[in-house]
């Protein structure tokens, strides 16, 4: 087993997936997070200069989809068939092209404000309504076994109702999904276990 | 000889009268029940209202309770503004019409709006299903559509140009999920402007501080078990 030291700021944000997935698959790694104040001095030491990266063998990977996707491999969390791994991949997708509309680094507050209720008043609303329908009577999202899909499903709502609560009360399909991965043991371990912060 | 109104303003009919006997300079004395604490079950309150719930008013010895009887009481005592409950047969039916519908429509929704989303959960402690949830904010979406189509149309309020105690009634039950956190108004532009509207024609002071309870509700601390076990059985008929 491979040394791995994961870094990130000291939020949930784009390494909550890599964590969940470390806490699933019960494997050892540091989770050293980033003080605001030291992230000038190590931001042009990193590929690309940004965060999440995954230290591994000598290497520095960036991308946290990519880093779950390289911890996952193998395992059934990524999907057991080649085709369920692809479905697992486009509902991680899903996710990620809709939490990516936010501009969380915008400086101008007033357009941060309005661009973000526009976002969830009228554009969550109808992702919802998707994955509602795609979740359909299934047990998880790629059918009767959890995956790493599952998990991000629950990191991005997190954030939403953080975002705006009562988002999800219309979809109780997606919210029973959620309360199964957090009952998953590792993961509601980790959940108890983890840093208190907003996002 | 003074006016007693026993009120707690977590309570939408109590909020109705407390904001239209302010409006109407109605002087009252102001007995507060707190309803969280169960004390609309004491026995000393029964002497006011036997059937031990609020709004309940008591004028010199007569008492009264129901809100809208004891609303109708005090337009009618007190000669207020016509546009509250108009003299025209007509223009008056229509106030009777919303006050009807109300009762067995709009209120039964933002009750179980609340409760199911604050109440319970957070007050009681209670679990409420993801499913009944979800059910009871359709069918609170179902009622505001036909409180925007049906009653309101394009007036400037329920029953016309003027205020009257059919948007009283209204907007303070609507209070009631918007303090649970429910997205009242979004989808309902005609009654996001009719809020405006109201709380204008209210009084933006009164109008805040009548709702300040409601407003703050996620805030309050869970019932202790004694006072949970008083008011459990009350509260699970109440939301059938």
């Amino acid at each position: 087993m491979p040394n791995y030291k994961l870094l990130y700021f000291n939020m949930r944000g784009r390494a909550e997936i890599i964590r969940y997935i470390f806490a699933y698959l019960d494997i050892k790694y540091e989770d050293h997070r980033i003080e605001q104040a030291d992230w000038p001095k190590i931001k042009p030491t990193l590929p690309f200069g940004k965060i999440p990266v995954l230290e591994v063998e000598g290497l520095t990977i960036h991308q946290s989809l990519a880093i779950a996707r390289y911890l996952t491999k193998n395992t059934d969390l990524a999907g057991k068939t080649a085709l369920e791994q692809c479905q697992a991949d486009a509902v991680v997708d899903t996710l990620d092209d809709f939490m990516s509309l936010f501009p969380w680094a915008e400086k101008d507050q007033d357009l941060k404000e309005r661009m973000f209720n526009e976002l969830l008043t009228h554009q969550a609303p109808r992702l919802l309504k998707d994955l509602d329908t795609y979740l359909g009577d299934k047990e998880w999202f790629i059918g009767n076994y959890v995956t790493w899909a599952d998990f991000y499903w629950d990191i991005c709502s997190t954030t939403l109702l953080v975002l705006k609560p009562g988002l999800l009360d219309i979809y109780p399909k997606l919210v029973s999904l959620r309360n199964k991965v957090q009952a998953i043991p590792a993961i509601s371990a980790w959940i108890l276990k983890r840093p208190q912060t907003k996002l | 000889m003074v006016l007693e109104l026993y009120l707690d303003l977590l309570s939408q009919p109590c909020r109705a009268i407390y904001i239209f006997a302010k409006k109407n300079n109605i002087p009252f004395q102001m007995h507060t029940v707190e309803l969280r604490k169960g004390e609309h079950l004491s026995d000393a309150f029964a002497r006011v209202n036997p059937m031990k719930r609020v709004p309940a008013m008591m004028d010199g010895g007569f008492t009264l309770c129901e809100s809208v009887a004891i609303l109708l009481y005090l337009a009618h005592k007190y000669k207020v503004p016509d546009h509250w409950y108009p003299q025209d047969l007509q223009a008056r039916a229509r106030v009777d019409e919303y006050l009807a519908w109300q009762h067995t429509g709009l209120r039964r929704s933002c009750l179980r709006a609340l409760w199911h989303k604050v109440m319970f959960p957070v007050f009681l402690g209670e679990q409420i299903p993801p499913e009944t949830l979800a059910a009871t904010l359709a069918e609170l979406d179902v009622n505001l559509q036909v409180l925007e189509d049906k009653f309101l149309q394009d007036k400037d309020f329920l029953v016309g140009p003027h205020i009257s105690l059919a948007d009283l009634v209204a907007i303070t039950e609507l209070m009631h999920p918007v303090g649970g956190g429910c997205p009242v108004f979004e989808g309902h532009p005609r009654l996001a402007a009719w809020y405006q509207r109201v709380e204008a024609a209210v009084g933006k002071d009164l109008f805040r501080e009548a709702h300040e309870v409601i407003l703050k509700v996620k805030d309050c601390p869970p019932a202790d078990l004694i006072i949970k076990q008083k008011l459990m059985p009350r509260v699970l008929a109440m939301i059938q």
